[in-house]
């Protein structure tokens, strides 16, 4: 069953999430801001990131930036903008992901956006990708 | 207040002017006296002397003008005959030395005039100027104070969104730990409910907020009325249920698109028949309709309700109308954002009402030309479960805050 990679900083919604998705037969890793997740992409890519827009330390569009530019795998998995904020549709239209949820969406809403973007396995493709310089490669 | 000065001197000014004056005037006094009679000269000469009394009154004003008046009379009467005095014998000489005073009290008079004009002018034109910074301030400190409630807004909305997340996670967690037990699916699905109401309730905040700024985007584009209502329907068929309450919709065949915000009419009809739900008792009906009526649309939410009292039937549309909470209705902030939507669509809106049978609301929406949208936005989701929740909204502090698209 496929893995995914939950990047929320409000411990509520991440237990609420895991305890949903395991349930369904996931298997989920948590991270608390777009650095740990990060790290934890290091560590093993998932097949699906539910992603928080508004983080400390590193927020989601920058850590979806990171993903796209780091060039190791982490640049195809599909992401799912997950946010409290207004606007979700713009911020994933330009991240470029065509999963996107706005808080508080319900679990079954919750659990079909993450079926879909584990089978479709659309990457983000943001309309910006073509000024990438090589120089924002890290 | 201060007149900045050109040529013309400010009243405080009282030695300078009557100084000039002085000044002007013993020039006057000095040529009569040194210049020699030439009785041909006479016209040049008044006329001369003139001019040094406009000088004098037009920086100085009437009195000033008078002094050198005096002055140039004094030089006149000693140029006059007999020459070298100053004392007047010949009658005619007398009226010459009379209507140059004239002339010497009316040119002070115009110029008096001309630089009371040229001050007052100058007043007014600062006092304008002052007015309209004052203005300019006041409304400055107005668009201030909303954006800052709005600011605010959009972060309380944020803040409000994740706690409502965890409740409807948590209740849809709890509803499949119970699996056939009807009260506990019962009480979860309350739990739903009311977060959506929250949710509905905060978005409405954030677009009244947006309205009271003008900054309420409507982007229409070619859409099928039957979609939104489908969508609707759906979104509030589980709150329909626990009511027993039938929801359904209909539409006339070969209904045309209408040009319209998917986002901003879903949200209207949201809000129309989730107050039709709320106010229709158990086993009732609520319906949804769409025909035709020339250039527009028209759309119908009638429920089978307990219907709106005549006494709040003309507020219905105000926010948070006092007339509104005397009669008993609930405040709120829906049916006045759906008023102005859809006014900004080019549509209208109206309701009727009967106690004890039911309302309706209708609203209007253009059909969309044949030039519209080359671009049709996906609104009627094929997955349904998509995005009954993914209103897009005004920009929030949140999405501002750290700017999270500088990279994009």
């Amino acid at each position: 069953m496929a893995e995914v990679l939950i990047v929320d900083d409000n411990q509520d919604i991440t237990e609420c999430l895991e305890c949903l998705l395991t349930r369904e037969g996931y298997g989920v890793r948590s991270a608390y801001d777009g650095e740990a997740g990060l790290r934890a992409l290091n560590e093993r890519l998932p097949d699906v990131v539910i992603l928080d827009v508004d983080m400390p330390v590193i927020d989601g569009p920058e850590m979806a930036y990171r993903m796209l530019v780091r060039n190791c795998g982490a640049e195809s998995i599909p992401i799912v903008l997950h946010s409290a904020g207004g606007h979700v549709a713009d911020i994933a239209a330009r991240v470029g992901t065509p999963y996107f949820l706005a808080k508080p969406a319900g679990p079954d809403e919750l659990l079909a956006m993450v079926a879909r973007a584990a089978s479709e396995r659309i990457a983000p493709s943001p309309p910006a990708r073509r000024d990438l310089s090589p120089c924002s490669l890290r | 207040m201060q007149s900045p000065m050109k040529g013309v001197l400010p009243r405080r000014h009282v030695l300078l002017r009557y100084g000039l004056a002085t000044v002007i005037g013993m020039v006057g006094l000095l040529v009569g006296v040194a210049l020699p009679h030439v009785p041909a000269l006479k016209l040049v000469y008044f006329a001369s002397y003139t001019v040094l009394i406009l000088i004098s009154a037009a920086a100085g004003g009437f009195g000033p003008g008078m002094l050198c008046t005096l002055l140039c009379v004094i030089g006149v009467a000693y140029w006059l005959e007999p020459a070298g005095s100053i004392t007047i014998d010949e009658p005619a000489e007398i009226l010459a030395t009379g209507v140059f005073v004239v002339v010497g009290v009316i040119v002070s008079s115009i110029s008096e005039r001309m630089h009371r004009a040229v001050r007052f002018e100058r007043e007014a034109r600062l006092l304008a100027e002052q007015v309209a910074a004052a203005e300019q301030r006041a409304k400055e400190a107005i668009l201030a104070a909303h954006r800052a409630r709005e600011e605010m807004l959009g972060v309380v909305s944020h803040d409000l969104r994740d706690p409502l997340a965890v409740i409807e996670l948590c209740a849809g967690l709890i509803e499949r730990s119970a699996g056939a037990d009807e009260e506990v699916r019962h009480r979860t699905a309350i739990l739903h409910r009311t977060a959506r109401r929250m949710s509905r309730l905060v978005h409405n905040l954030l677009s009244s907020s947006a309205l009271a700024v003008g900054e309420l985007s409507i982007d229409p584009e070619p859409e099928p009325v039957e979609a939104l209502l489908l969508q609707t329907v759906e979104e509030h068929e589980p709150e329909a249920r626990e009511k027993s309450i039938t929801l359904e919709y209909e539409v006339t065949p070969d209904l045309p698109k209408v040009s319209c915000d998917c986002d901003r009419v879903l949200q209207v009809l949201s809000n129309l028949v989730s107050n039709a739900l709320r106010f229709t008792p158990k086993g009732g009906r609520v319906k949804l309709c769409a025909d035709r009526q020339g250039d527009f649309v028209r759309v119908r939410v009638g429920d089978t309700g307990c219907g709106i009292s005549t006494g709040m039937l003309p507020h219905i549309f105000e926010p948070y109308s006092r007339e509104r909470r005397q009669q008993g209705g609930r405040t709120g902030l829906g049916l006045s954002i759906a008023k102005a939507v859809i006014e900004r669509h080019g549509g209208s809106i109206a309701v009727e009402s009967q106690e004890g049978t039911g309302t309706t609301f209708s609203f209007t929406l253009p059909v969309a030309t044949e030039l519209e949208g080359h671009q049709e936005k996906d609104c009627a989701p094929p997955d349904k479960h998509v995005i009954a929740h993914a209103w897009a909204s005004a920009p929030t502090a949140a999405d501002r805050r750290g700017d999270p698209l500088r990279r994009y």
